[in-house]
Order: structure tokens, then sequence, then C-alpha cells
């Protein structure tokens, strides 16, 4: 419940805080809903928060022909309220009303969810479906990086942040290219203890008429990354919309076959493989239904 | 004139009792100006915190407290070694009236040894909470590791570890209730037996105030004064005097408004001990306040019951006997009565049925684990589940309904009052009607019809639960008096956290005394306002202490009569007496005047000031709550999810004084029963460390989990008691764990699914399907 | 730590306290500014007792820094009633039995504020959904769930 001490920085400009994140065991504190637990906890001990509140455009929504941009610290609440993030990704729209609760979608951030990553977080299998571009911040300056960059193989331990990122590097805004899909949604299936998804499924479709042109699926809740569900996606490819929940259910297993998936107290890792398929076949059926 | 005569001969025109009557208390919760333990601020108070055990079971061979105490703003650290220094025995009091052997207490700090997961070591004192967490982290403890028992099955075994050294095979109670040769004579001639072997799971309380306390200690005076979230303050004086070793009278306990308890916070804990014992030591005023975690690793858990039980039946489906054995797990250490409940858990076996024959056995037996204490129900629901689901069971074995099969062995409404097999005398039911309206409310008869397969393709299920719960135990004071303007100032030992005795207890008086709502006073939680008492757990306040204050009230009002004629001149019996004034003929005098004269110097020998009366009731015997609760379950094949479709609740609790309120108490009842069958898993690891130890662990019902309730009652007075009123408070959390069992069991009863231990969640639905495939 | 300066307006009192970095905003609250309507019931983000609105916005104050609501607005429970008029919906709670410890209720009533203010007519399912973040262990949230669709209707919300 109570903290142990650290330092406090609130900097104005983007260069302050690349210098204030130097520190030794400095931290992003954006909306602070993954982090305070675990500082509250002492789980985490940083040296220094930097709280990034007051950075100049860390926050709002940019739409244009190349997709949408969304500031890291955009709030969910903030996110839901605008209309074109629905609009130009439904799946991500989804995501975010299924976080949490309202307290909590008025404080978390994007780059929060995204950088935290936590176990059964929403937006990460969201932004890998969309292929989402990080624009990030660092000594060396702006840069782009792949979404997949920032989940290579590991995503860290509990309650660190993404390893993809790099220490002292401050993720600033993340762009959702503009996708010709037919369609897409997302579909969770919430942990009775945590609130966080048990098994969350992000769907993009391509449909030619009922035939399935294209899928892209990215699961969450298995393990500390995002995983995409190529063997569904492949298994789809080309067949008809109508037995996509067949295939999607008889697929999804393959996908987790070398996934340590977890295991918790009040879920087993097991139940998660179980109910991926049919979780993954619900975000199909969603998206199919989803105009993009 | 008896209360039920005040009461009755009013029943016709009652101003309050009966009613809807908005809870008096709710304008200081709605404005958040009410005061609970941790919202009062004393001058100089220094904040306790505990150094935890991270092991199950350990010798703790070292402590270091000197890093702590080199912290700025820390005031002191303390290790058994300062408590064995001092006057204060500072173990627990046990009571060990029906144990098998004397064991140890559970110690305010451990001495050498730790027994469960989070067992306070050692505590520290600084000038603030943030600093006193960061003297925790601070203190050094050396720990030698020993084999933890954490399964209370084997922990009776010869080869399992031993919790306390002179408990060899673990077993602190055993006992047997009712009468075993009958039983097994009932098996043999039975001509058929259904066995069950059920877990009734492990709950940790969450009430959403955690634990806290204030201590003050007067130096002068050598008294202390604690402030604690608090169910019963007497019992809290009780205990906190031995742990301390001072007599009773040093101590002046209060219990603010507190949020919520359900049990847990009827039972002594370290927190409040330490700190009146470092409160005593520092001459300063000490805060305690547990943090969640704290209430989840060392606040005493619930539950956590193992039971191998049979029910012999006839082949007309008529129950010849029940035999059940079960292990009670205690914890580490017996807190107060906790090690002796298991013994008093089989009271209930019979359920709503006529059993010729019972017998039960249970085994208490200590683990690593958290101490384990009563949590809401408290043995009511352990008994009533193992008979509720073994009477389902046995209803599918031989192709009844189990309706049927319930309505078959209903005890009959003229046979009360009914003796069971197991000893215990019901006072009074009348079941059928009240099983009657729950199958009319969930639509029982087209449930049936409609089938198990549906055309959504999920798994219909309905599920029936009957129950009798014991309720109003004990003896209850009261104290009421007017005051010099007439006002009535009622004090009793009860202690309101939540049920709303604020109002119900001046619902009662304002009828008896015919005087408005707001001409009465309700106190409680104060030793010193209510010199005894007893407390409000096992659903007995409004049994109890409705009764205490209404005995009292008539006889203010007797005495008030008394003066009145004599002031009149007139023969008392001739006095009419409505609304706050006493006449006879064209002469009347107020209950206020009579009051201010009551207390006037040249008052009559004889008249208290105010009529002051006290009284400490019991009722003849356990009022007996029963009805039955229906659910209709809706389960997704593939998943698993289930789907509460509705929740149907009949409760009878005699009179009811402000049906609001007990509706309130079915619905927060039904929530919790629903939590333990649905969600709630307490879970130590292999190693004996507590898994479920935050709530984004362990899994309440939030707004989302928890179905309307739909509430009907039955009417049925409880006749040893003048108002006939019945508790109210654990009906939900006895009837709701076998309803939706038997409910998911119901819906995969095709599938050859006999039983599914609690919780039930999705997952263990799912695993139960796949392997009856 | 160094000590930080917040200036915090609660409930319409203006105020500047002195508080570690480390300082959670729900113990500047009650514990510096003596407002202990926001309560403690978890530590984890979970139960909701703590919800305060900072800046016109619904938050749990045990999940931020005091440092985090510098030069905030924050509003309680406490802040709700009009004199000694209690606001519509407090008296929708006391009608329906909304409340039993009242640990929660400053919460729930915030909670409840918030959403009437956002979607008039809610139905009971959304009701529901935007009470996931407050705990309440006594009432089964079912008379919680009347009261604010009775607040609803009082005020011309619902049919």
């Amino acid at each position: 419940m109570y903290p142990a001490p650290f330092a406090y920085e609130r900097p104005t400009s983007l260069g302050e805080a690349i210098t204030a994140l130097a520190a030794d065991d400095a931290r992003v504190l954006a909306g602070g809903h993954s982090l305070l637990t675990a500082v509250k906890s002492r789980a985490t001990t940083p040296g220094t928060l930097v709280d990034v509140s007051e950075l100049p455009s860390l926050a709002g929504v940019d739409r244009d022909d190349d997709g949408l941009w969304i500031g890291a610290a955009s709030t969910y609440a903030a996110l839901l309220a605008d209309e074109r993030v629905a609009t130009v990704v439904p799946m991500l729209a989804d995501a975010l009303a299924s976080i949490g609760d309202p307290q909590i979608r008025n404080r978390g951030t994007v780059g929060g969810n995204l950088v935290q990553a936590d176990l059964g977080a929403d937006l990460p299998p969201v932004a890998l479906v969309a292929d989402a571009v990080l624009t990030i911040h660092d000594e060396a300056g702006e840069h782009q990086r792949e979404i997949s960059d920032l989940y290579g193989e590991e995503v860290g331990a509990d309650h660190e942040p993404a390893a993809g990122l790099g220490t002292s590097a401050l993720l600033t805004g993340v762009e959702f290219p503009a996708s010709d899909a037919t369609g897409s949604a997302y579909v969770r299936r919430t942990h009775p203890a945590t609130g966080y998804a048990t098994v969350g499924v992000a769907a993009r479709l391509w449909l030619d008429g009922d035939m399935i042109e294209e899928l892209r699926l990215g699961a969450t809740g298995l393990c500390r990354r995002p995983i995409r569900l190529t063997a569904v996606e492949s298994a789809v490819r080309g067949q008809s919309i109508e037995d996509a929940a067949s295939l999607a259910t008889a697929h999804a297993p393959a996908d987790v076959t070398s996934v340590d998936v977890h295991d918790d107290p009040n879920v087993s890792g097991s139940f998660r493989r179980t109910i991926l398929g049919t979780v993954t076949a619900a975000a199909i059926d969603r998206a199919s239904g989803v105009d993009e | 004139m008896s209360s039920a005569a005040a009461l009755e001969r009013r029943d016709v025109d009652n101003e309050h009792v009966g009613r809807r009557v908005e809870r008096r208390e709710d304008d200081a919760y709605l404005r958040a100006s009410a005061t609970y333990t941790d919202d009062i601020r004393h001058d100089g108070t220094v904040q306790l915190a505990f150094v935890r055990s991270s092991h199950a079971h350990a010798t703790v061979d070292e402590i270091d407290v000197g890093p702590a105490l080199a912290i700025d703003g820390v005031v002191a650290a303390y290790t058994w070694a300062d408590i064995a220094d001092s006057p204060s025995p500072g173990v627990l009091p046990i009571r060990t009236g029906s144990l098998e052997r004397n064991v140890p207490g559970h110690p305010v700090l451990a001495i050498d040894r730790v027994r469960y997961h989070g067992q306070p070591v050692a505590a520290v004192v600084a000038t603030g909470p943030y600093i006193a967490a960061d003297a925790v982290d601070a203190v050094s403890v050396t720990y030698t590791p020993k084999t933890p028992v954490l399964d209370p099955v084997t922990a009776p075994d010869e080869d399992a570890p031993n919790v306390h050294d002179g408990v060899p095979d673990n077993v602190i109670a055993r006992t047997g209730r009712g009468d075993p040769t009958a039983t097994d004579r009932a098996f043999d001639c039975a001509d058929h037996v259904t066995s069950i072997t059920l877990e009734n799971n492990r709950l940790i309380p969450n009430a959403l105030e955690p634990r806290v306390a204030q201590a003050r200690y007067d130096t002068v005076r050598d008294r202390f004064t604690v402030e604690l979230a608090s169910q019963s303050v007497h019992g809290h004086r009780r205990k906190l005097a031995e742990t301390l070793g001072v007599p009773s009278r040093k101590l002046r306990v209060i219990a603010p408004s507190v949020g919520g308890g359900f049990g847990h916070k009827g039972h002594h804990h370290p927190g409040e001990a330490m700190a009146a014992w470092a409160a005593r030591d520092l001459g300063r005023p000490v805060k305690w306040t547990a943090t969640r975690r704290e209430n989840y690793l060392e606040g005493a858990h619930g539950r956590d019951h193992h039971t191998e039980a049979a029910i012999a039946l006839a082949a007309d489906g008529r129950i010849r006997g029940l035999r059940v054995d079960t292990i009670a797990n205690v914890g580490a250490y017996g807190l107060g009565g906790s090690a002796a409940m298991s013994g008093w858990y089989g009271s209930l076996l019979s359920s709503e049925y006529a059993i010729p024959a019972i017998h039960c056995a249970t085994r208490g037996v200590f683990t690593n684990t958290c101490p384990i204490h009563s949590y809401r129900g408290a043995g009511r629901p352990e008994a009533i589940y193992v008979t509720e689901r073994l009477v389902d069971a046995a209803a599918h074995e031989l192709g009844f309904d189990p309706v049927t099969i319930r309505r078959h062995n209903l005890i009959p409404s003229d046979a009360f009052p009914y003796e069971t097999a197991i000893g215990t005398t019901y006072d009074s039911g009348n079941y059928e009607p009240a099983l009657d309206r729950a199958l009319d409310g969930i639509e029982y008869d087209r449930l049936r019809e409609a089938g198990r397969n549906r055309a959504d393709g999920r798994l219909r299920g309905v599920g029936v639960a009957c129950y009798t719960e014991s309720t109003g135990g004990g003896h209850e004071s009261a104290v009421v008096r007017l005051e010099p303007d007439g006002h009535v100032d009622v004090a009793v030992g009860t202690h309101s956290h939540g049920q709303g005795h604020e109002t119900t207890y001046a619902q009662l008086v304002a009828d008896v005394m015919e005087r408005p709502l707001a001409n009465v006073s309700v106190n409680e939680g104060d030793t010193t306002a209510t010199p005894t008492g007893t407390g409000t757990f096992g659903s007995r306040s409004a049994v109890v202490g409705g009764n205490a204050v209404v005995s009292c009230a008539e006889t203010v009002l007797d005495d008030a009569r008394s003066l009145a004629a004599d002031i009149l001149g007139v023969d008392a019996v001739t006095l009419s007496y409505r609304e706050g004034h006493f006449a006879a003929d064209d002469e009347s005098i107020s209950l206020a005047d009579l009051a201010a004269r009551s207390y006037a110097w040249n008052a009559p020998d004889g008249v208290e000031p105010g009529f002051r009366t006290a009284t400490s009731y019991a009722p003849d015997g356990t009022a007996y709550t029963f009805g039955t609760h229906a659910v209709e379950v809706a389960i997704e094949p593939d998943t698993g999810a289930l789907d509460i479709v509705r929740y149907v609740a009949v409760d009878d609790c005699g009179r009811r004084i402000n049906p609001t309120l007990v509706e309130g108490q079915v619905h927060g009842g039904v929530a919790q029963g629903l939590g333990q069958a649905r969600s709630e898993r307490t879970v130590y690891d292999e190693s004996g460390r507590l898994a479920t130890d935050r709530m984004l662990a362990y899994a309440l019902p939030r707004s989302i989990d928890v179905p309307r309730i739909e509430t009907e009652h039955t009417v049925t007075p409880a006749p040893g008691n003048e108002l006939g009123v019945k508790g109210i408070g654990e009906a939900g959390t006895i009837a709701a764990p076998p309803a939706l069992v038997n409910a998911v069991v119901d819906a995969l009863a095709d599938r050859g699914v006999r039983h599914v231990d609690m919780p039930v969640t999705d997952e263990c639905i799912h695993q139960t399907i796949q392997s009856s495939d | 730590m160094a000590e930080h300066e917040v200036e915090l307006t609660v409930d319409g009192e203006a105020a500047s306290v002195a508080v570690e970095p480390r300082t959670l905003l729900v113990h500047a609250i009650r514990d510096q500014l003596g407002v202990t309507a926001p309560k403690i019931g978890c530590e984890t983000g979970k139960c909701g007792a703590c919800t305060v609105t900072l800046d016109g916005t619904l938050v749990k104050s045990c999940m931020l820094l005091a440092v985090q609501a510098e030069g905030g607005t924050v509003r309680t429970a406490a802040g709700m009633a009009d004199g000694d008029e209690l606001h519509p919906i407090q008296q929708a709670f006391r009608a329906t039995h909304g409340l039993q410890c009242g640990y929660c209720t400053p919460g729930m009533l915030l909670a409840a504020e918030r959403l009437l203010a956002d979607q008039p007519n809610p139905s009971r399912a959304e009701i529901r959904s935007a009470l996931k973040g407050n705990i309440c262990r006594c009432t089964g949230y079912q008379h919680i769930v009347d009261a604010i669709e009775r607040a609803a209707a009082d005020a011309g919300g619902a049919p």
C-alpha cells in the first residue's frame, strides 16, 4: 500500500524527459495504472518516476489517409469518446471498451498499455494485428519502430516494461496504418479476479463475398507477450466465413503448442488454451459484421 | 403486558414495525461524514505495522530490528522478547472447553517459530504509515524453513509433520454428534445409499473496510481506550483484557462506524492487541491499519471443510439416515472458539427433513495456514451444503425429481417443535409454502418441461435448496431511559456494521412507546454506554437485541404509568395511553412531563430518573429461519461459461421488522453465497505461501457478476421470543451455494455428472463436461 | 526524498499540502487535508472505495500520486449535498436502501453521478457495467442498481 521512496520529475519538454529517463531506475509514469500497483506493493522500486503528463503533443488523435495517429498518453476514455477510433480501427475501440472499469479507462493510457504489456492487456494484440508503428524518442532522437520489435521473444520480467523498447526511451505515439480490410473486432473473456482478459483475440478480416481472403489474428492472455495465431490464419484463408468458427476452434491449439501458457490460481493455462479457439471464432464472427 | 401483546395489539396500525422505513443512519453515510476507525485523528498518533512471516512453517533464528530503528521517524520496534518482558501474556486467548488438548493460543508476535505465511513476527512503530512500511522492510529475519502441513485431509496422517509439538496428529478437536448405532442400523436397512465427497471451499472474508484499531493509554488512570472495527465491543474487551493481562474494567472499547464485518470483525486478532500494548509502552496513541493484503494473510479465513457423507433411503425416497464425516481446517492456531467450531456445525444437518438417524463425526485439524474462524453463516452453510447436495444426488440416482424427494421428506408443519436426530430442536416451521413459492417463482414445472437442451446450444439447469438457520443465540443487554424532555434513549450491546439497528430498534421502541422515530435515539458500540453486552453476529441482533429493547421500553412505559397514576390520583389500570400522553377522564399528563419529574430532586421514592430500565434478554430457545432458494442456469458447453438466468429466494424470518432491510440482508447474503459457489478460491502454493493475497487474485463478486435476486417471503413467527422474529443475516450464504451447485449438476446430469466442487468456475464446468464426455 | 508543495482544491476548499513524491492522492486527501470521504479498501485499484473526481474525471485516488494531481480540483462524495439538501442521487440511495455499511458508498455515489451525467437513462445492465470498478460486499449491488435507476427516473431520464 505504501510505496518505497522515489524521486519525481515532471518534464515539460521531450529533451528534459529523455534526460530524466537516463537516471538509474527511472520509469515513465503516464496513467500509472499498471506501474503504481507494482510500486505500491513494492514489487518494483523505481528510483525516479518521470511523469509525462505535461509533455506537449503526447495525447490526442490525428487521422489522415495513411491512418490513425494516437498520442501515447491518450487515455482509453478519451479515445472511446473519439469517433474516428471506432471508424478507422474498430477492433481498437472494442479493446478499449473492454478494459477495466470507468475509473481505469479514465487514467490508463495507450502507451502504458502497450509498453507495460501486462498479462491479458487488451491493446498489444490489436497493435500487433494492425502492424502499428511506434514513435519512440530516446537520446538518439525520434525514430519509428515496428510493434513486433517491442514484443520480440521476451517481454521482460513482471512489472517491467516490454524489453524491446530499451531503457530511457519514451514511446510518444502509435500509428495505426490505414487498412483496406473488410472488418475488425476484438473479443475477450474477462478474468474473474484481475479484470484483464483471460484470453482476448483481435481479428482483422478481408472478405470477398463469403470467402475469407485474408485474416490476421492476435491473442493476449496466454503469456506476457501478444502472439499471432498463424495456424488459424492459414487454415481459414480461402475458406468460407461460414466455416471460420469450426476452423478456428480446430486450429487454435496449434498456435499455442510451443507457448508456455500462464497459470494462475483462478485460471489454468490449459483452460486458456481451451477457450482460445472459441474466443477466436467469436472475434472472427464479430469482425465479419463490423465494417472497417 | 408482554411485548408481543404490545405490538400485536397495534398490528393493525403499527406506525413503524413491519414497514419499509428509510434508514435513519443513512444521512451520515451518504454525506460521507460517518466516522470509521481509520477516520479518527488523535494528536501525536504513531503508526504500528507488522513484519510478517514469509514462510508457512519455520523456526525464527534471528530478528534484527536495528536497521529499522535507524530510520528517521521510527519510534520503536518489538519482538516477542519485548512482550515476554512485559506484564502482558501477549497470547490471544483460545477457548479450550471442548478441545482435546491444551494448545497454545496465537501469540501477538511469533515465539521462535512461525506457523503460517503472514504471521506477525515483529512490530514497528513510526510517525506515519509510509515510514512504518519502510521500517518493516528494514527488519531482517532469519528463518530455518520446516516442512509445512498444508492439506487438512492428510494432516492427521502419521507421517505428516506437526504444526504444534504437543499435537502429534494435528487434530485439535474431535466430536461425534447424533446416534452412531441408530445411524448404522438405518444404513443397514436402507434400500439405497448415496455417498458423496465434497469440499466446502476456504473463503477469505473481505469486509470492504480492512481491520483497524486505534489505542490510547491513560498513564494516570491506568486505562486503555481502544477504538476498533468491531462487531462486538464487549467481546473484544474481554479478549483484549486477557491478551493484555489487565482486568476488563481497565479497558474501554469503542466501535465507531464499521465497514462490514461478516464474522471476521468479531474475532480478536493480533493488531488491536499489539496497538494497545504499544500505546501503553510508548505512552502515545497508536494506530494500526491492516492493508488489504494483510487482511488476506492474517485475518481469519472461513469454511474449509472436507466431508465424506452418505444418505440412506427407502425405495420410496424416504430418508432413513445420514452419516457425515468432516475434517475441518482450523489453520495454524485456534482463535477464540474457532477450534471448537467444527463440533457445532452438525446442528443443522437435518436441514428441513425428517431424518430418523444422523451421525456426524468431525475432526478439527491444524495446518500451516491462516487461522480459520466463523465467517457469515459459521457452520450453517457447511452443514446445509452437505445435506442439500446429498438429497439432490440421491434424487438423481433414484430417478426422483429433486423437488419430489424434498417434498416427500419435509418435516410436517404440525410437527413443531421438532427435535432432529442430531439433537437440535427446531422451534417452528412451515416449509411447504416456502418451497411452493420458490418453485412458482422460478417456474419450475415449465423449466422441467422445456428440458436441459435448448435451441441456443446452451445447457439449462435448475437447482433448489431448502435450508434452516439457527438464529438468535445468547443474551443481550439493553438500557432504555427517557431524557428529561421525554426523548427516548436506547443503548444496546449489539453493534450494527451495516444492518441498520439505528432504524430497526427505533422502529420497535417507537411503536411500543407510541413516539415518533425522531424521538428515539439508539446507541451501540461503546462499552461505557452499555456496560454489558454480547454483540452482532450469528443473525442474532433482531431476535435478542430487538426483544431486549422492547422489554425495556415496556418497563419504562409501565414505570411512567405508575408515576402518572400517582400524580393524577387514579388507579394505573384506568389510565389510557396514546402517543405520549396518559389520560384518565378529563385529565392527562405527557411522557415528557413525567420524564422531567422523574429527574427532579423531589421525585417520588423508587422512581428511577428517566425510568431507566436495564435488562439482559435471552430468548426461549433458538429461532429457526428457513426457506427455499431456486436458481436457473445456462451453460455454454464449449467453454463452460455459466449464466445465472434467474435467482429466486423465499425466506421465512418470522415477523419482519423492516422488509426492505430484510431484503437487503438476503441480497447481500446471496451475493456472498454465490461468490463462494462461483468464484472465490483461496490458494496456498506448494510452499504454503498464500497465492490469492490481493483483490486482483481473489475473485470477489462484482456488480456484473451478481444476478438480480427475486425475493419473496412467508411468515412463521418464532414462538420463543415475544416479537416472533428470526434472524436473516446469513440465509443467503447458506442457501445460495447448494442451490447453484444443484443447478449446475442438474444442467450436466444427462452427461452423468453427479457433483462439482466449489467454486464452480467456467473452467471447472468445462473440465467436468470434458471428463464426462 | 524532497517534499513537493501540491496545490489542490478539494470540495471547493483550496489548500496546499507538502507531500513526498510517493504519497498517494488518497492519503493526501484523507490524512493531510482531513477529508475522509474517500475510503481505502484494497490497495490494488480494484475496490473503488477511494473514488473521487479529479478535474471532473472519475478516478481511484489510491491509483494516483498526490503530485500528479497538482493544481487539480477534487470532488469527493462529501461535496455532493447542497447544504442540508442531499443530492438527488443520495436521496435515491436512501430511498432504495442502496447502502448498508456505507464504506463503498462514497465511491458508488460518485460513479453513479458520473454515469447519469453521461447517460441519463441507463439500462440496468449499463448501470452494473458502470459500477464494475466499485466493490460492495453488503448489498449484492441490487439496491444500488435500484437507486441509480430511481435517480435517473426522478431526473426525468427514464419513462
